[in-house]
């Protein structure tokens, strides 16, 4: 029996994300499908610091446990990057839309 | 000074990428062009001043905000990573100076490249594994840039592929890197090493699932040859100083990356060497194959890179300290060579405007300094002796003959005949007697002394090199000693 927690779905939506980059041909939606991944990611990571009734690593009140504040650290700058991929690669879509007048992958012919 | 010498290698050019847009309001002829220059000197002054005790064994380490190894970022300088800062700069200033000739680059251009080179320092100097990946994702995204420089409709899409294909390769990087946290509590390199072994007891599977992953996330940043799609297309449609820096620097960085994070992690695990020889000699045999086909010159320059790396990654897979050596030597020379022949070639095609090789017909007559230059370097990365070329092939070619590959030894001197077949091919069309007589409207560039003069620096190094390779073994053997000590 497999526990389903925020490991599990992380796993899961990185492979509906590369599912999405392998079969979409479309530049837009395999964009999305690359930040779909991304964001898998960022849940795997951030999933991995989490303790059940913990609070957060703030410092004042210490009650009891508190979650691993590190992958917290780590995933912002990671959500960062992807926002900097995904918006670099909309561009990227929107000159190659001018260029071509389509964004389908199997369209753009030797120019 | 020396001991904060691996941080101001990566702020100076860093630095320096702000300051060449605040430049249009100095009035300086060329002040973009001044601070990259000064920037990266300033760089290779912080490694000569660091060098003596570098070279001596001694390990500079730094860390980031006073935070010390398992909480902050700590930035090593041993002598691997001084080994890769030296190519690093070398390369740069030569890549800075065949730009400065063409006048088209703007500010925005060495704004970029200087951000990547200072992504390159870092990932030479950092231990920390989220911090490569992040150093990587900086270089990945200014390449993408510079690559689309132009705009041209053939640019776009090469750097959109490229940028599909790494990004989803390091969306597992990333997942490789939360189990290794998962599992050790710690992104410190040094920390997760010490923690390896126990791992392999308990959890073995876990640490395959890493190894291939990260294996298959430098293996498409170094061209390896089932992942190497993005690179005939991005190396050919780039602008030539950034072919430079994508075969020069990029795809070694792939290599250095892989280096220092399997010796550290898993060089007590498993056959990885094995995999990383066997997998050099697919992507050698498959480079020179497919570059004898290319008809065009830039693709041809491209496959030949895949090529070479194959023969850089045999030289890893054997796994020993003269194959390392063999190595690390060709990383250097092929960096050298390889941007000289893409600068050869991209003042061959900004002054003829033909890409294909077959219409450069008796381009001698036109530009003899550049043909010949050509014919030089095309001699070195084959691997005629008297070259670099030479030199680090034979290390690598003695290393498998010792450990009784002979197999591999025979299929990298196949790979030598027929990388002197498609070098030749070319070769021969250059100093055809009779000229091409093709005309087409296309109004050449004109072409300044600063990229004939880096030409024949490159040219330079490969003969120096060449004939006495010993200058560098001061630098190369300490970077072996660090990873097989």
């Amino acid at each position: 029996m497999i526990e389903i927690n925020g490991l599990t779905i992380g796993i899961i939506i990185i492979l509906i994300g590369a599912y999405g980059i392998l079969t979409k041909r479309n530049l837009i939606k395999m964009t999305m499908a690359l930040y779909v991944m991304n964001s898998g990611a960022i849940l795997f990571f951030v999933s991995l610091g989490f303790r059940k009734n913990s609070s957060a690593a703030i410092l004042g009140d210490w009650a009891g446990l508190v979650v691993d504040p590190l992958p917290q650290a780590v995933v912002l700058t990671s959500i960062v990057i992807g926002l900097g991929i995904t918006s670099l690669a909309l561009a990227l879509a929107i000159k190659i839309y001018e260029e071509y007048k389509t964004l389908d992958t199997s369209n753009l012919k030797e120019k | 000074m020396a001991e904060h010498a691996p941080i101001l290698i990566i702020v100076f050019p860093l630095l320096a990428a702000f300051l060449t847009h605040l430049t249009k309001y100095v009035k300086l002829e060329r002040g973009a062009e001044l601070v990259a220059f000064a920037s990266m000197l300033a760089s290779l002054s912080v490694l000569v001043i660091s060098a003596p005790a570098v070279l001596a064994g001694r390990v500079i380490s730094y860390n980031i905000g006073g935070w010390t190894a398992p909480l902050g970022i700590s930035l090593v300088l041993d002598g691997f990573s001084f080994f890769f800062c030296i190519v690093i700069v070398v390369i740069g200033l030569l890549l800075i100076l065949y730009s400065l000739g063409v006048y088209l680059y703007a500010r925005r251009y060495y704004s970029l490249l200087l951000i990547a080179l200072s992504a390159l320092f870092g990932i030479a100097l950092t231990r920390d594994l989220f911090n490569l990946y992040v150093f990587f994702e900086i270089l990945a995204v200014s390449s993408y840039v510079l690559i689309a420089y132009k705009r041209r409709p053939r640019t776009l899409k090469a750097s959109f592929r490229y940028l599909m294909i790494t990004e989803s390769a390091w969306v597992f990087f990333l997942l490789a890197i939360a189990m290794l946290y998962g599992l050790t509590g710690t992104l410190n390199m040094d920390g997760i090493a010490q923690k390896i072994p126990m791992i392999y007891q308990s959890s073995p599977y876990s640490l395959f699932i890493i190894f291939s992953i990260m294996l298959v996330a430098f293996g498409i940043k170094c061209g390896m040859a089932p992942l190497h799609s993005w690179i005939p297309e991005a190396h050919s449609q780039a602008p030539t100083p950034v072919s430079g820096l994508l075969s020069g620097l990029i795809l070694k960085a792939g290599i250095f990356a892989m280096l220092r994070v399997f010796y550290l992690f898993f060089v007590g695990v498993g056959p990885f060497s094995t995999i990383l020889l066997y997998v050099g000699l697919i992507t050698l045999l498959f480079g020179a194959l497919m570059a004898l086909v290319q008809d065009e010159l830039k693709k041809l320059l491209a496959y030949s890179s895949i090529n070479q790396i194959g023969f850089i990654l045999v030289g890893i897979g054997i796994g020993t300290t003269l194959g390392l050596k063999g190595a690390l030597f060709h990383l250097l020379n092929h960096a050298i060579m390889k941007t000289g022949l893409f600068f050869c070639a991209g003042i061959i095609i900004s002054q003829t405007g033909f890409w294909k090789i077959e219409r450069l017909r008796g381009v001698y007559k036109r530009m003899p300094g550049v043909a010949i230059s050509f014919f030089l370097l095309s001699l070195a990365i084959v691997g005629i002796p008297f070259f670099n070329g030479f030199a680090s092939k034979l290390l690598v070619i003695l290393a498998t003959l010792k450990q009784m590959y002979y197999i591999p030894g025979i299929i990298l001197l196949l790979g030598i005949v027929i990388s002197a077949a498609y070098y030749f091919k070319v070769l021969r069309i250059f100093f055809n007697p009779e000229e091409s007589r093709e005309v087409h409207d296309f109004v050449p560039r004109p072409v300044g002394p600063f990229e004939h003069f880096a030409v024949y620096l490159c040219v330079v190094f490969c003969v120096v090199i060449g004939i006495f390779p010993g200058i560098i073994f001061p630098i190369l053997e300490p970077a072996v000693k660090v990873l097989l000590p």
